[in-house]
């Protein structure tokens, strides 16, 4: 009996060892089908510019975007608080991969429209794909009353557009990291010598903190054409996500809440303290049923 | 419905296609910011002295949208919405700026409101 006993004993963790194995091999062969690497950045936007993450197919994404004036403006303008400027966005995502968006912007009564779409898309696990590329395009329509309304005035001078291309990988759970190189064209420039084509290459960063909460850098140093007078966008923020809601607070140089705005009208200069307090809120609403 | 949005962004896309113009080229006669003299202290400050900084309107302890118009900084800080106003003529409220005018503000403001 005891024999028995000792027997036993010395084989049951052998039992116990081999089941272990095919657990484990399944967990394996699950992980190791591919997936599609989620959450890179926690909103459609780094902060300023687009960002390589979708909104998902069906969903609607109500954004309501803040740009304050200058912090050392002084408490008596309530470090900038005292001015405001505003975008008013919907995106939708059409599919898992395209999403497409409309906003207007109070800054020169401004109105973008934008198309959003992945071809590639991170992925881990068998056939995986080390990188999303995000294409963007986007148009912007100036309605303010022209200057002189007896020159002959073009509807094509209201218009400006942009072009970008992200290349951006999660790396871990913690770090995501986008490089976006950004094309601006704008169909009317004040002086003569003022290029209408703007190049900038965006990049933008975010690094996890919590759970909910995430730091995130926005830069698009510009390469050529800068538009006179005008410096680097540069951003920086924290996004705080609450179910459904996401809110970004940042520090920023620019007022403008598109493209084409922040490229080529960034006048202040972020190394000088010329900051601006700002917040972009989204709000995600999924309107199609689920299957 | 996904096919007629696409086709109208694609349509404005197109349509209004890539122009290179310039506004001091296009216009050579017209007021722009090489010709319209655009320096704060000469120019743009009597303009926001006479027509802006004036009792009820935005003088000192102000309250009315941007608030007082009365030195560098507070005009400073207000260029975009002072720019945004004038333009499009919704501000003085009593009175009407020339086209001049208006451009003197509105180059100033581009040129990054800088204090000259």
């Amino acid at each position: 009996m005891r024999k028995l006993i000792v027997c036993l004993a010395l084989f049951i963790p052998v039992a116990l060892l081999a089941q272990e194995e095919d657990l484990l091999k399944q967990v394996e062969d699950s992980a190791n089908q591919k997936r599609y690497v989620t959450a890179a950045f926690k909103s459609s936007r780094v902060i300023n510019g687009h960002s390589m993450e979708f909104i998902g197919k069906g969903v609607l994404d109500v954004r309501i975007l803040h740009r304050f004036g200058p912090v050392n403006s002084g408490i008596k303008e309530f470090f900038g608080l005292d001015h405001a400027s505003m975008r008013m966005g919907l995106d939708y995502g059409l599919t898992e991969n395209l999403t497409v968006g409309i906003g207007r912007t109070s800054v020169n009564k401004e109105f973008d429209a934008f198309v959003k779409f992945r071809p590639l898309r991170q992925s881990a696990g068998e056939g995986s794909w080390p990188f999303s590329l995000v294409w963007v395009s986007g148009i912007t329509l100036n309605t303010m009353d022209w200057v002189d309304e007896e020159r002959k005035n073009y509807f094509s001078s209201r218009l400006g557009f942009y072009h970008e291309l992200i290349i951006g990988r999660k790396f871990s759970d913690k770090f995501s990291l986008q490089l976006a190189p950004t094309f601006v064209h704008r169909n009317m420039v004040p002086g003569a010598d003022d290029d209408n084509d703007t190049y900038a290459l965006g990049i933008g960063g975010r690094l996890k903190l919590s759970k909910r909460i995430a730091f995130v850098v926005d830069y698009h140093p510009i390469l050529a054409g800068r538009a006179p007078n005008t410096k680097d966008p540069l951003s920086v923020g924290f996004d705080i996500e609450t179910g459904g809601h996401v809110f970004q607070l940042h520090f920023s140089n620019s007022a403008g809440m598109n493209e084409k705005e922040f490229i080529t009208n960034t006048t202040d200069d972020f190394w000088k303290g010329d900051i601006r307090f700002g917040f972009n809120l989204s709000r995600v609403f999924t309107l199609s049923r689920r299957r | 419905m996904k096919r007629k949005l696409l086709l109208v962004i694609t349509g404005l896309v197109f349509f209004s296609s890539c122009y290179y113009d310039k506004e001091e080229v296009l216009y050579p006669d017209g007021l722009n910011c090489g010709t319209v003299p655009s320096k704060f202290a000469t120019n743009v400050a009597p303009i926001i002295q006479t027509r802006c900084a004036i009792t009820d309107c935005h003088a000192a302890g102000s309250t009315n949208g941007v608030g007082p118009l009365t030195n560098y900084t507070l005009i400073k800080n207000a260029a975009p919405q002072i720019k945004a106003a004038v333009v499009s003529r919704f501000m003085p409220q009593n009175s009407t700026l020339t086209d001049v005018e208006i451009k003197t503000i509105s180059c100033w403001v581009d040129a990054g409101a800088p204090e000259n």
